[in-house]
């Protein structure tokens, strides 16, 4: 058995298949628009940090160390 | 690049290219609301991965990557049925009754060949048929060059005998 043989069913399949399936441009725009933006977890955490440090910072300074 | 043209860009690609999703949710999921969950999941995957997406390798080389770690994260995750056992009679007239894929003869041979065949050697032999090297084979599904032509051999071997038994 060779590619030859199989590849034309193949193709065949992927095509009948995709005609009882295809979604429109505007049905993957949906999919897509509902879901939100993606947030890193770090970036959570980057603003608490952040004021940490400068607490940190002013307390190490401000008490001579 | 804006967010929203970035968007359509993707919307665009996938638009161009869902035929290859299609193709691969209906070789591991009977069910049509299982082949169009499976089929939303993947386009939240890719859509996901787009920004980093650096174009280097071939988009469809890169939606099979993205496409076949979703389906087997769920096949693991829900057990949707038993590793490597064909679907059963049951389950194929149930999706039979509703919203079944009406193939013609030839095609619905060689999907029911398929169908037999264990989850990797299925992805194996989809992306063979896609005339993807052993080499792009072997980096999607992260196997070795040798293992992957050993199981096409294998498969080759196995389909053939499905082929024949079907035939009248």
């Amino acid at each position: 058995m060779n590619l030859d043989e199989l590849k034309p069913l193949w193709d065949s399949y992927k095509t009948q298949v995709n005609e009882q399936s295809e979604w429109s441009e505007e049905a993957i725009s949906q999919i897509v628009k509902v879901r939100p933006a993606f947030v890193p977890w770090y970036q959570k955490a980057q603003r608490p940090f952040l004021h940490f440090c400068v607490s940190f910072l002013l307390i190490s300074i401000t008490s001579g160390c | 690049m804006g967010k929203t043209t970035l968007q359509e860009e993707f919307v665009k690609l996938m638009a161009n290219h869902q035929k290859l999703v299609h193709s691969l949710c209906s070789l591991y999921f009977a069910q049509y609301e299982d082949r169009k969950d499976m089929f939303q999941e993947i386009v939240l995957q890719l859509w996901k991965a787009y920004p980093s997406f650096n174009h280097q390798s071939k988009v469809s080389t890169w939606i099979y990557r993205i496409s076949l770690n979703t389906v087997f994260a769920k096949l693991r995750k829900e057990k949707l049925r038993p590793k490597n056992e064909p679907y059963s009679d049951d389950a194929y007239q149930i999706s039979a009754a509703e919203h079944s894929l009406e193939l013609t003869q030839a095609t619905d041979e060689l999907y029911q060949a398929i169908a037999q065949l264990g989850d990797v050697d299925k992805a194996i032999m989809m992306l063979y048929l896609e005339e993807h090297s052993y080499e792009e084979i072997a980096g999607i599904l992260n196997l070795s060059r040798t293992n992957v032509s050993t199981r096409i051999n294998r498969i080759k071997t196995k389909l053939e005998k499905l082929l024949k038994s079907q035939l009248p």
